[in-house]
């Protein structure tokens, strides 16, 4: 079930980021403009909301069913934006070895962080507290990955 | 209830540190800022924080309260870290929508619990996909701004609500209504959501209440299998929707105002300015008809604002205009316009028009009254203007003038003060400046126009300017969403099947590299287009030619040069070509440039062939046009464009002649067609022929060329 609902999570994310690059895309083409931007653009917007969800879901997923469980949950949220992420760098100027890279990324981060809701459930009791303190945590790691990576973008 | 205590703190922490965050992040803010951050962060967090137990009124109660509690704390965070001030009132307005939202959402992820469990699914699966699947469509919701903005974009000119339905659609939005802040203006929205150049209505708060609790009711009766009952709501909320209509019966005020005072010309295009005002923001449909042709648009209306809209359209001496709401018409009038049989001369000068001006109509006009599209000026044959007025112009006022000195409309500008200096005409008066001059007084206006009016104007137009005679190339876009929905497709059908891990990650993997090859392997698709243009009794005519290749291929895309047309070139000098240089046939074969998925390289090609073709045309006495073919071999079918229409005729053998009715022609229809009007003087007369591109080696398979070849009364002109 946990890898099912992985793959209807980041189905709905890659799907509402494919959209907003085909309108873009579309708009670019009608007008006689640039759209590669628009793609470079997709392929950041895509890494952020995937790795924002991961940050979110595996805490508490590996805090309430177990790493395995939290694993079964990530990879797929990562997984199902690859033939987006594709295309989109098809239509781009970012270079390959730094496409290739933050999907690596992005797999270790789905690796690891079902580690920290691991970590939780080693140390609390099962029990409401327990998951909100997975969940808080997931939304805090979320928020500095957000920080982080818009840091970067905007640095670079 | 106590063991929901460690969630709604949890929660409560959290938000107040994404608050801040995000305020520190957003720097100085407003008192209507901070309390929408501190309503949305709590609001849009508080789906992860509900209770994994069974469903009780307890769960329901802490699930949509204790949001509101946290939002408490954090506008008191807000104050105290970043000493933002928050609206109390707002702040209690935005916390009711919460709750009904909230509510809601609970009852939609209950419903979803209730039914998975009935399709045998577990408690704890079951909960798990509930509460998911309602947190992923509330933030998809929210984001909706976002990610439907470009589709908001693309589908407003056909469908003017579409931007406020998806500003309706997101949670966020509703929010920012009930605490009085401007979303799309925000700084982040603004920078990231093209809704914010758009015309969108916030949604009205009890609009929005109304919709969450019935939304709500609906769910708990749903799930409670009360289908009496939700049958009952849906007749409430039905009559509730038709007694708001029923309020529509209130004052309209409907205002159409002709460009050039009135004046136009039979058969040209004018312009009529539209204003609305309505006492409820409201859709409507504004309706003008004349002679039979009708101009259709749909304006959103926000309470008590006006509404001005310029819409171009063919002069008749009456012009009727109809505004309709849900196809029942609200408003009606009339307008009269003056049509001129004499070419028409706009005055726009502070000063007395000084003509006579050898048979044309003077029709002096104030700055403002100067039309907002450029298709309204083919209703004068010329415009007189004061420089000193120029600064008045507002932005779409300079742009259509601009275009109609480009496109060799005769101007006269007035400058007593520096007669030499064109100013912003330099760069854009078109046709070698032939049909423009400038003037130091308005007593040398005459002899100057006199000069314009004996000039030719024969420029075949700029290459790349031919893209509009293609239109666009929306075939790899097509594809590639296609190929986006197979997968799409296939990773559903594939997560039907098999739950397996391994899948879940090689089926997308697969899929990823078959998009990629799918994109790789394509052939750039190309299209050209070439015009060529003759003047009267001319013979040579002059062609440009422009070729466009979509590409979908990441890297080096390979394009072959078509033969026979002459110097080609890249039509940009910024792009980076390598060409392939046939030394035996002594010309570019091919070029290579460097391709992406949705990119398009350009070459354009400019010269001249020989003419044989010969017409001339003469009135006949009563107001038709008899074309005769003047030459030694025959013509062949062909387009007459004439007075803003166009006459198709068959072939001509030597020496015959075809009689056209003005009464019967028609309007342009294609892009070559418009093109073919635009380039041909409104007291002058043209014929359109398309040519073979057969023996061009290497032309695409979607080629075409046009010869636009003037005509007079003598081949001499």
């Amino acid at each position: 079930m946990s890898t099912r609902l992985g793959l209807a999570l980041g189905l709905g994310a890659a799907t509402a980021v494919a959209a907003w690059w085909l309108g873009a895309s579309r708009i670019a083409i009608v007008g006689g403009t640039d759209a590669a931007n628009f793609a470079g653009d997709t392929l950041f917007a895509l890494m952020l909301v995937r790795a924002l969800l991961t940050a979110v879901l595996a805490p508490r997923a590996a805090a309430v069913g177990g790493y395995v469980a939290g694993l079964r949950l990530c990879l797929p949220v990562v997984s199902v934006g690859w033939p987006v992420a594709a295309l989109a760098w098809a239509a781009s100027n970012e270079d390959l070895v730094r496409a290739l890279a933050a999907e690596l990324g992005l797999l270790a981060g789905a690796v690891l962080a079902p580690l920290v809701g691991r970590a939780l459930a080693r140390t609390m009791k099962q029990g409401p507290a327990m998951e909100a303190m997975a969940t808080g945590a997931g939304v805090l790691i979320a928020c500095g990955l957000w920080l982080a990576l818009t840091g970067l973008a905007q640095g670079s | 209830m106590k063991s929901g205590l460690p969630s709604v703190f949890a929660l409560a922490a959290v938000s107040c540190i994404v608050a801040i965050v995000l305020a520190l992040r957003a720097g100085p803010m407003s008192p209507a800022a901070a309390t929408f951050i501190a309503a949305a962060a709590p609001a849009m967090l508080a789906p992860l924080f509900w209770l994994r137990e069974g469903y009780t009124r307890d769960r329901l109660l802490q699930s949509a309260l204790g949001p509101v509690l946290a939002m408490g704390i954090v506008a008191l965070g807000l104050r105290i870290a970043v000493g933002a001030s928050v609206a109390p009132g707002p702040l209690a307005l935005a916390g009711l929508v919460m709750v009904a939202m909230l509510t809601a959402a609970h009852q939609a992820a209950a419903l979803i619990e209730d039914t998975l469990r009935r399709l045998g699914a577990g408690d704890s699966p079951a909960r798990d996909w509930s509460y998911w699947a309602v947190t992923a469509m509330l933030w998809l919701a929210a984001a909706a701004p976002l990610w439907l903005g470009p589709l908001a974009d693309l589908f407003a000119g056909a469908r003017p609500r579409l931007p406020t339905f998806v500003l309706g659609s997101s949670p966020l939005a509703h929010l920012a209504a009930a605490a009085g802040y401007d979303i799309l203006r925000g700084q982040w929205f603004y920078a990231h959501s093209s809704l914010g150049a758009l015309q969108v209505d916030y949604p009205r708060l009890p609009l929005l209440l109304s919709a969450y609790i019935a939304a709500a009711v609906a769910l708990t009766l749903l799930r409670a299998g009360q289908a009496r009952l939700l049958g009952v709501l849906a007749v409430s909320v039905l009559a509730v929707s038709l007694a708001g209509t029923a309020q529509a019966a209130e004052p309209l005020d409907v205002e159409v105002i002709p460009a050039w005072d009135g004046w136009s010309r039979p058969g040209r295009v004018t312009e009529v300015e539209v204003r609305l005002r309505s006492q409820r923001s409201e859709a409507v449909e504004v309706v003008l008809a004349a002679d039979g042709a009708s101009v259709t648009t749909r304006l959103a209306l926000d309470a008590g604002q006006a509404s001005i809209n310029h819409v171009p359209m063919r002069a008749a001496e009456t012009i009727t205009t109809a505004v309709r709401r849900n196809g029942k018409e609200r408003a009606s009038l009339e307008s009269r316009l003056s049509l001129s049989e004499s070419p028409l001369l706009a005055w726009v000068a502070p000063l007395p028009v000084a003509g006579p001006f050898g048979g044309f109509h003077p029709v002096a006009i104030e700055p403002e009254q100067l039309p907002r599209t450029a298709a309204a000026y083919s209703s004068i044959d010329a415009l007189v203007i004061d420089r000193r007025l120029m600064a008045s112009l507002d932005q779409q006022q300079l742009s259509a003038l601009l275009s109609h000195v480009a496109g060799c409309g005769r101007t006269i500008v007035v400058s007593p003060a520096s007669p030499a200096d064109e100013g912003l005409f330099r760069a854009a008066v078109g046709c070698g400046g032939r049909g423009f001059a400038t003037v130091a007084s308005a007593g040398e206006v005459a002899s100057s126009l006199a000069a314009i009016v004996a000039r030719s104007t024969t420029t075949p137009p700029a290459a790349p300017s031919l893209a509009t005679v293609m239109g666009s190339d929306l075939r790899v876009w097509y594809a590639v969403t296609a190929l986006l929905a197979v997968c799409a497709a296939a990773i559903v059908i594939g997560a039907v099947f098999t739950s397996s891990l391994a899948a879940a990650i090689a089926v997308p993997a697969l899929l990823a590299t078959a998009s990629l090859w799918f994109v790789q392997a394509r052939a750039p698709e190309s299209r050209l287009t070439v015009w060529a243009e003759a003047g009267v009794g001319e013979r040579v005519a002059q062609y440009q030619g422009l070729l466009l290749a979509s590409e979908s291929r990441r890297g080096s895309v390979r394009i072959p040069v078509p033969d026979t047309l002459a110097r080609p070139q890249t039509c940009h000098d910024d792009d980076r070509a390598t060409w392939e240089w046939d030394a035996a046939a002594r010309r570019f074969s091919a070029v290579q440039v460097e391709g992406r998925l949705f990119g398009r390289a350009s070459l354009c090609f400019a010269g001249e062939f020989p003419v044989a073709r010969a017409a001339v045309i003469r009135l006949a006495g009563d107001g038709r046009m008899v074309l005769s073919n003047a030459g030694g071999s025959s013509l062949p079918p062909g387009v007459l464009a004439w007075h803003g229409g166009l006459l198709p005729f068959a072939a001509l053998q030597p020496a015959a002649r075809v009689t056209f009715d003005p009464g019967s022609a028609a309007r342009a229809a294609g892009g070559a067609q418009g093109l073919a009007l635009s380039r041909t003087p409104l007291d002058a007369q043209s014929i359109l022929w398309p040519l073979d591109l057969g023996r061009v080696q290497h032309a695409p398979a979607q080629s075409q060329a046009w010869l636009l070849m003037r005509i007079g009364p003598s081949e001499q002109g």
